[in-house]
């Protein structure tokens, strides 16, 4: 266990710039998920915690001592990849073993160690197996093995269930979230699933374009994001965000004036979430334009004037294309943002 | 002594002759008379070498008096190639049964293009020529008639091997220039008074004789000694006879005992600045007159020629060359005609002035234009004066074969520091008497009865037809037989051109490897060995020692190439302007012809005058003989090799940037250094495509040709006489192309167990799921 220490942290190619200087602080025995689309720069700053690229700038420091300067073998990491990065020409045991083969460990207590981790991951089977003789569950089940013989400080994590299916990953994610409360190692991943984000990261950085947005805990990001793209990139379907003028303290939409903005004029952004809109006889007229039925709830895909938001709710059978309806719901559902930088007002 | 009978010639070459009026055979030498029918359309093929040399204007002067004396006919003069295998072309296209009117060949060829019919009988020629008088020639002439007196060809020019001397070199040591009479022991006394160490570091800069060491050249010691190659019926080897190994032995002790004689004067060697030229030998030869075209040049010292010093009696070899009208002639007529004019006065005075070589002519021999008074060498009569002492080479239809039998042994002989020479002479007896038995026998064997090879060529294709049908599965279904259809339908042209190019081919060499033949004779002319032809190669040493030469080129070049072009794949795998220049520096050779790596390395590594030696010799280090020294010759062509890894290079580059290079992340993270980086990650994912370097490199090794070819030929010995070179010596040089298939299927057998091997034992070490698991 320890505590990382990501300070002022950035990384340009060229004229590219991949991260702006970034500060963030992983605690001990944390499992801080770092979440965002494609091309953000998570994998990046992964990388560079784990000393496979270098800086442009910034300190890496673990328990206080700086990292940055050292080869990724010296920093007592671990890495899991998004596409398992098994040595296809060796065992499940040799794979597994690998690490404590190159360290030096005695042969004994190295197979003591990988029988261990083998059972821990109910791998005990496929010891003798070659990698491509392995699921892609059992393939990152070997990674995760390989990661945690080493007993690492530092566990990272590289979007390691991209690459498997729906039912493989719940129960992957699972068994992450279940070895991490064994082990209790910090643990830095990376990616780009806010289900995984949020239902196993202790915390969650959201990034956007090498730009950190947001730092806290799942709940607290979820129910308060701090800037728009916060709030459109967790939750499915994701938020509605509307865009609109206040004037006199009122938010003009669909012909209906909003109160409780909390600016007095100006643009802003209101974000709604799907499941907080209810259909009422006034409020903001809007036009169905598709229903489509998932069986436990409706998703009702609406126009508002020139934009369009998205309902979700149970009680929706009776709706149907063409129909006008009016939206209510209740202030403290509103999130408002600012229009022109996206920060949350 | 003489085994001539004539060959089947091409009835073509008399329906010509019969249509052409006598009347203009008769001026056809002296003044051409106009042609009195239609010459548009017809084409005279004439293959000469001169072209080298000044005599090309003169041969073009030819053409256009030919072609203005025959309105509308193209003659086309062209070269017969390079220094190195020139012979081999008029071969080819004999071979080929492409036209060609007129070559010049060399007398030692004589016999071998005369037991094939491949040459026309001028005969019926002369006989309508009323200007034609063999009393114009020197005697020469008689080495290009065979046993029935008839003449084939005319000569060019010819040489008797004589002895150079550097007048002023044995001035300064208080020597006369040889008598006429001069003999072995006066040689040997003068080379020893001449050999020098100049600069007293060792090392003998000045020698008394640049001792040329080819059969031709060595046969004179073994005639003055009373020895001789052949006995008269040309049956038996008398090599093995005391005169002929004591003659072997002056020459040999010439080198290596009184250490007076260099090493330079190899054929090959010729090409290049030779230590006579550089004033730096007293003695030059046994060699014929063609090297006065190189001496010409030399205005440092005063030097001429001698007769060859005499042993028990006076003799030496005669070398010559002759225009022939060959079978594929389809101008008969013509060719004649332009023969007589090559071997006509005014284009032999030519030859004459510009030292071709000794005219055959009898008038430009003797004229001014040979002579040549005011120009070096002063004594050019002694050409002419020893021509009653001088004999050409056995005149035999197999005396390639025979002549490169002795002459492996023969470099053994004069190039080993250690080597028994009778036992040398024995061998060299042995594997030729073995080889005249042998060829008795075989030619008695009865031809193939007509129609053998078409048969066995069907029957082959149905046999591989009716496996492919037996092979099938069960009957598809009706859609999948319209597309089956469509798919055959789509594979006929290719599966033509392969059965037409590649597999009918490759089946016919299957059945001429059971045969004798020779390329030069029908394919229906045949004789039927069975598997005599590889039994023979179990007990042929030279094909043992061909192919251990291969293997162990193969074993040192394959490895070595694969390690230098991972190493350099790896170092330059990198992008940036610096790999980039690097990796296309590395790849240019690899791209260069065979011929001209061949040929720069040829100097590179020459052990006297190479680039590599002189950087050695200035380091303070050994500087072996490389391409002259048995042991190193091998190691030289692995060197050669190694200059071309940059295909090899690239192919593993390509695959370094398709690897997987989080494998190499995880391996750093997982704490593992360079070497075991290198080890357990990046050669596993480069696996499969080292088997597939080494495949390729396996291969190309076991087939190496053009590089041997051109720097060694096979010498010294067989040391680098490599199974393909064999093939091809086998094939074109000895007209055994029966025995040339039974090589090649031998190479094909042990490329194909060795390609399986490899590719069995591959399972341990090739990770082809590397790739699949990422």
């Amino acid at each position: 266990m320890a505590r990382l220490e990501i300070d002022g942290i950035s990384k340009h190619f060229g004229a590219s710039r991949v991260l702006e200087p970034l500060s963030l602080c992983v605690e001990n025995g944390e499992f801080l998920v770092i979440l965002g689309p494609s091309g953000c720069g998570k994998s990046t700053l992964l990388r560079i915690v784990a000393g496979l690229i270098e800086a442009s700038s910034g300190e890496l420091r673990l328990d206080g001592q700086r990292i940055d300067d050292l080869a990724p073998a010296e920093r007592d990491v671990a890495m899991v990849f998004q596409n398992y990065a098994l040595y296809p020409h060796m065992s499940v045991r040799d794979n597994i073993g690998f690490p404590l083969r190159v360290a030096g460990v005695s042969h004994t207590e190295t197979a003591a160690r990988v029988a261990e981790t083998a059972r821990t991951l109910g791998l005990d089977a496929l010891l003798e197996r070659k990698p491509a003789a392995l699921s892609g569950g059992q393939m990152q089940r070997v990674a995760l093995g390989r990661a945690l013989i080493r007993r690492p400080r530092l566990f990272l994590f590289d979007e390691p269930l991209s690459n498997l299916d729906a039912k493989l990953r719940d129960e992957l994610r699972h068994e992450i979230g279940a070895l991490h409360s064994l082990t209790q190692t910090t643990t830095l991943y990376v990616t780009h699933d806010q289900v995984e984000a949020m239902t196993l990261g202790s915390r969650i950085a959201l990034l956007e374009g090498g730009r950190l947005h947001q730092v806290g805990r799942p709940l607290e990001v979820f129910s308060r994001p701090a800037t728009s793209f916060v709030a459109a990139f967790l939750g499915s379907p994701p938020m509605n965000l509307l865009r609109g003028e206040v004037r006199s303290g009122a938010f003009e939409l669909g012909g209906s004036r909003i109160t409780g903005a909390p600016v007095e004029s100006g643009e802003v952004v209101l974000g709604l979430r799907p499941h907080e809109v209810e259909f009422g006889s006034s409020g903001a007229a809007a036009r169905v334009e598709g229903v489509e039925r998932l069986g436990h709830q409706t998703l009702a895909r609406l126009s508002i004037g020139a934009q369009h938001a998205v309902v979700c709710r149970e009680d929706l059978e009776s709706l149907a294309p063409g129909q006008t309806v009016h939206l209510c719901f209740a202030p403290r559902a509103a999130h408002w943002f600012d229009a022109r930088d996206g920060r949350r007002l | 002594m003489r085994e001539r009978r004539l060959g089947p010639l091409r009835s073509t070459c008399y329906n010509g002759a019969a249509m052409l009026p006598g009347a203009l055979l008769a001026c056809c030498a002296s003044s051409w008379s106009a042609a009195p029918q239609e010459w548009r359309d017809r084409r005279l093929v004439v293959m000469v070498d001169e072209r080298s040399f000044e005599s090309w204007p003169g041969l073009v002067e030819l053409e256009r008096e030919f072609e203005a004396r025959y309105p509308g006919l193209d003659v086309r003069l062209t070269d017969m190639g390079g220094a190195v295998g020139q012979q081999d072309k008029p071969r080819f296209m004999l071979t080929g049964d492409l036209q060609l009117d007129v070559a010049r060949i060399d007398v030692t060829e004589f016999g071998a293009f005369l037991a094939e019919g491949a040459l026309v009988d001028l005969e019926p020629y002369f006989a309508r020529d009323a200007s034609w008088d063999a009393t114009q020639y020197l005697a020469v002439i008689d080495g290009m008639r065979d046993a029935r007196g008839h003449l084939y060809g005319l000569t060019s020019t010819f040489s008797p091997y004589v002895m150079y001397y550097n007048r002023d070199l044995l001035r300064a040591h208080g020597l006369d220039a040889p008598r006429p009479d001069w003999t072995w022991d006066d040689l040997l006394a003068a080379c020893r008074a001449t050999t020098v160490d100049l600069d007293g570091d060792g090392r003998i800069d000045q020698f008394g004789i640049s001792l040329t060491q080819w059969l031709q050249a060595v046969t004179p010691w073994i005639w003055q000694n009373g020895g001789d190659l052949l006995d008269e019926r040309g049956e038996r080897s008398r090599l093995a006879e005391p005169e002929a190994v004591a003659a072997l032995t002056f020459v040999r002790g010439l080198l290596h005992e009184e250490r007076v004689a260099s090493f330079d004067a190899s054929f090959d060697n010729q090409l290049s600045q030779g230590l006579f030229q550089a004033g730096r030998a007293a003695f030059y030869g046994p060699v014929g007159y063609w090297e006065t075209y190189r001496f010409k040049y030399i205005e440092d010292f005063e030097w001429d020629v001698a007769p060859l010093p005499r042993g028990q009696r006076a003799a030496t070899s005669l070398a010559m060359t002759a225009y022939v009208v060959p079978r594929t002639s389809r101008e008969p007529e013509l060719a004649y005609e332009f023969v007589r004019a090559l071997a006509g006065e005014r284009f032999q005075r030519l030859l004459a002035r510009i030292g071709n070589g000794v005219p055959g002519r009898i008038s430009a021999a003797r004229s001014v234009d040979f002579l040549k008074p005011d120009v070096a060498p002063a004594s050019e009569h002694v050409f002419l004066d020893v021509l009653p002492q001088a004999r050409f080479m056995p005149p035999l239809a197999n005396w390639r074969k025979i002549e490169d039998l002795c002459s492996s042994e023969l470099q053994s002989i004069l190039l080993l520091e250690q080597c028994d020479v009778a036992a040398a002479c024995g061998r060299m007896a042995a594997r030729t008497d073995e080889y005249l038995a042998r060829e008795r026998v075989r030619a008695a064997r009865p031809r193939l009865p007509e129609g053998t090879l078409a048969l066995a060529l069907s029957l082959s294709m149905l046999g591989a037809l009716g496996l492919f049908v037996a092979r099938r599965g069960p009957r598809p279904g009706r859609i999948a037989r319209a597309e089956e259809r469509s798919a055959y339908a789509m594979l006929v042209p290719w599966a033509l051109g392969f059965c037409a190019f590649f597999f009918g081919p490759a089946l016919a060499t299957l059945v001429v490897s059971l045969c004798e033949w020779s390329p030069l004779r029908e394919l229906g002319d045949a004789r039927w060995l069975g598997v005599d032809n590889y039994a023979r190669l179990a007990t042929d040493p030279t094909f043992q020692r061909s192919l251990a030469a291969t293997a162990s080129y193969a074993a040192a070049s394959v490895p070595l190439g694969l390690l230098l072009a991972l190493a350099l794949a790896l170092l330059l795998r990198d992008e940036g302007a610096l790999a980039t220049g690097a990796r296309t520096l590395v790849y240019v050779p690899a791209i260069v012809s065979p011929v001209i790596v061949a040929a720069v390395w040829r100097f590179l590594l020459d052990p006297d005058r190479g680039l590599l030696n002189d950087a050695l010799f200035r380091c303070g280090l050994p500087t072996p003989a490389w391409t002259r020294d048995p042991d190193w010759v091998v190691p030289s062509f692995v060197l050669m090799s190694l200059w071309s890894v940059g295909g090899q290079m690239l192919v593993f580059v390509a695959a370094l940037k398709a690897a997987d290079r989080d494998l190499e992340d995880a391996a750093r993270i997982d704490g593992a250094g360079w070497w075991r980086r290198l080890w357990h990650v990046t050669l596993p994912q480069l696996s499969p495509v080292i088997l597939f370097n080494a495949m390729i490199g396996l291969l190309n090794a076991f087939q190496i040709f053009a590089q041997p070819y051109i720097v060694t030929q096979g010498g010294p010995g067989d040391a680098s006489r490599f199974l393909v070179l064999y093939l091809y010596e086998s094939g074109f040089r000895h007209l055994d192309m029966g025995y040339a298939s039974a090589i090649a299927w031998v190479l094909f057998a042990l490329l194909a167990a060795l390609g399986f091997t490899l590719w069995r034992c591959s399972a341990r070490w090739v990770h082809q799921s590397a790739r699949r698991a990422a």
